[in-house]
């Protein structure tokens, strides 16, 4: 079986093409700047052989065509008709309390989709683009949607309300959803694979450090508790975004600065995190450069992360009764050292033992374990592939129909 | 969709505009009446998207993307292309049709033109120009990139299809809120806007309190985000002054004669933001200095 997946946003849209016999992708692209003057079309086929254009796309319909027109490329294609795309798996952000697996998408499920903008402003629309207009390229092609927040919804209701007034979660489903969950869920199943226990034995800590960071307890395979909440701002300290602060500081400044509530929303996402404490950069790696040449907001900034991270840990060791496996993922997961070493640093009580040299050594994309063999806990970095897990739920749903 | 499109006058309203427009991922060439001007603008408008990051609503990576969208120009004729015109230029009558002249002779078949008139009819203004089925008004509000509604002003003789495709751009491009208005002077909230101007200023020139307790009366005693002196003070005194007395000689109505104060500033070229000093004064970043 053959799955295109598509991930639309504002204005790009990435898509990867997978033969699911070998569970391999067979090419990947994105489009950039839909919509504005000079689009820019990147694309690479798995043997290397790649494709650069500019040129105007005006809108996600056009964009999909043209990854549609790409991958049936003479020279530098993978299929030679749309036929071959038996599938299509489509990552949507937000599935609200409805919508807690991937689905086969109908008109129902699409309204639902669309009831959940409220929830997700900033990215359902846009993946609702996506979806339109691949049905209209590809009419007849099953079409799948998998949720981020979907891999969260066995969070226990404990866990998942806020102690707001109760009428807030009834009139506007406040409450704590969760993202990053097809990455949590990808690393969770495959460090069991890796140890070779049933997933539903053990128990993990996954933590998916990128641009926006998140931390999840899976007990025995599912997800009981994660960082971000009803918003992504939540939980772990980000590249720009706060994580978790006194709420009261909110009005706080508003009131001192009068703030609107779009500059407020801009502070807490855009001008805080890594990037507003040490006032050098959202990069993790540039800030790492500026702690070595002994800047001391960058160490502020690095160690107020790296102790967030550990107190979440703590916590959710806690909340789980105990943890068997720590599992590293995303840009920052997979490849700061410093940052993995400063998270579990002092935390030999727990039973975490890392191993420094192979905690040096897996970056840049490896996989492998970094924690001793003495280690009670055992800690890995596991590459994260939210594309193979969104194809993988597409060819499932997609033979289940057949 | 539009994309694209160019401003001509780019005083304090035409750089709040072109703003916009960038922000919303617009590529907009703006134009005034000389090369030192045009540039100024662009260096204020620099200055307003800093403070807008010093001030949190926008982030730093937005700055870039926002100010690599607008391009100054130097003559009418770079709008040669372009499928929209935004007028911003005074609210002086023989400024106006002197610009609407030179639009006629320069743009496309397909173009749009707009026109962001506080004071006159659509249907005047219209006379100026060759095409009347794509000309219609449009009401930025001040912030115009964080105030949610526009007025939309008809013109009798302008194209179903020209409406529409404004009323998407403005929508789905801008993402505003469209109140459609009738075509009279003033529409609706520049004349309210102006009335509570000028009462403000005339308290003041009575003496009965300064502009900061004006402002703070406003904003604590009526729940108005800004009060009307900071207001003018950001909208410029001059384009105050100009459209009180337009709206005066339609109206006939002489709650519009401007205060006396108001002359006198425009004479004095303290006009506000835009010239550091009006009834309060600012730095050269245009931040308030006296609040």
């Amino acid at each position: 079986m053959r799955i295109l997946v598509v991930n639309s946003g504002s204005s790009s849209l990435k898509f990867q093409f997978f033969d699911m016999e070998q569970e391999s992708s067979l090419a990947s692209g994105k489009v950039e700047r839909i919509g504005m003057k000079g689009a820019i079309l990147s694309y690479k086929r798995a043997d290397g052989k790649k494709i650069k254009q500019v040129k105007e796309i005006l809108d996600h319909t056009t964009a999909i065509d043209v990854a549609l027109k790409t991958l049936m490329d003479k020279e530098s294609g993978v299929i030679k008709e749309l036929s071959e795309i038996d599938a299509v798996g489509h990552r949507v952000v937000h599935g609200g309390e409805e919508l807690t697996h991937s689905v086969l998408i109908d008109d129902k499920i699409l309204e639902t989709i669309k009831d959940c903008i409220e929830l997700a402003p900033l990215h359902n629309p846009h993946n609702i683009k996506g979806i339109q207009a691949t049905q209209r390229l590809l009419p007849g092609v099953p079409q799948i949607a998998v949720f981020d927040t979907a891999f969260h919804h066995t969070i226990p209701d404990y866990a998942y309300m806020y102690a707001l007034p109760y009428i807030l979660y009834e009139r506007y489903k406040i409450r704590r959803y969760g993202f990053h969950g097809t990455s949590h869920r990808y690393v969770a199943y495959r460090v069991a694979r890796i140890l070779k226990k049933p997933v539903d034995e053990i128990n993990i800590i996954s933590i998916h450090l990128g641009n926006g960071s998140s931390i999840c307890a899976v007990q025995r395979g599912k997800s009981i508790d994660t960082s971000m909440g009803f918003t992504p701002v939540e939980g772990l300290v980000m590249g720009t975004r706060s994580g978790d602060i006194d709420p009261a500081i909110v009005p706080f400044i508003m009131a001192q600065e009068e703030l609107a509530i779009s500059q407020i929303n801009t502070l807490l996402n855009k001008h805080s995190g890594l990037w507003g404490l040490s006032g050098i950069s959202s990069d993790d790696r540039e800030i790492e450069e500026a702690y070595e040449n002994g800047n001391d907001r960058a160490r502020l900034a690095i160690e107020v992360a790296a102790y967030r991270i550990k107190k979440y840990i703590g916590a959710y060791s806690a909340s789980m009764g105990g943890v068997d496996v720590i599992v590293f993922t995303a840009g920052i997961g997979e490849n700061s050292p410093r940052m993995r070493r400063l998270a579990l640093r002092d935390m030999e009580y727990l039973g975490i033992k890392i191993d420094e040299e192979k905690n040096e050594s897996i970056i840049k994309g490896k996989e492998g374990e970094i924690s001793t063999p003495y280690s009670k806990v055992k800690v890995f970095v596991i590459p994260t592939n939210e594309e193979l897990v969104i194809a993988r739920d597409t060819a499932n749903i997609v033979s289940f129909l057949r | 969709m539009i994309y694209e499109a160019g401003i001509v006058g780019v005083g304090s309203r035409g750089q709040d505009i072109a703003q916009l427009f960038a922000e919303k991922g617009v590529d907009i060439y703006i134009l005034d009446k000389n090369k030192e001007f045009t540039d100024n603008a662009l260096n204020q408008i620099t200055i307003n998207i800093n403070n807008d990051v010093c001030k949190w609503r926008l982030g730093f990576s937005e700055k870039r993307a926002i100010l690599s969208r607008i391009k100054p120009v130097y003559t009418i004729e770079a709008f040669k292309e372009l499928p929209l015109i935004v007028e911003a230029v005074s609210e002086i009558k023989e400024i106006k049709k002197s610009v609407y002249l030179e639009l006629s002779k320069v743009v496309n078949k397909e173009a749009i033109v707009i026109t962001t008139t506080p004071s006159f009819t659509v249907k005047e203004l219209s006379e100026f120009l060759k095409f009347k089925d794509r000309f219609l008004g449009v009401n930025f509000f001040h912030p115009a990139p964080c105030t949610p509604a526009v007025e939309v002003i008809k013109n009798n003789n302008v194209s179903s299809d020209v409406l529409k495709k404004v009323g998407v751009f403005l929508k789905d491009v801008l993402e505003k809120e469209v109140i459609e208005i009738e075509d009279i002077p003033g529409h609706i909230t520049v004349r309210i806007k102006m009335l509570l101007i000028n009462e403000a200023v005339k308290v003041i020139e009575e003496g009965v309190a300064s502009p900061e307790v004006v402002d703070n009366t406003v904003r604590n005693a009526l729940g108005m985000m800004k009060g009307p002196i900071s207001m003018a003070d950001n909208i410029g005194i001059d384009y105050v002054f100009y459209t009180l007395k337009n709206l005066l000689e339609i109206y006939k109505n002489n709650s519009y004669q401007p205060a006396k104060l108001l002359e006198i500033m425009v004479k004095e070229n303290k006009l506000g933001r835009k010239t550091g000093i009006g009834f309060f004064t600012y730095d050269k970043f245009g931040n308030k200095e006296n609040k």
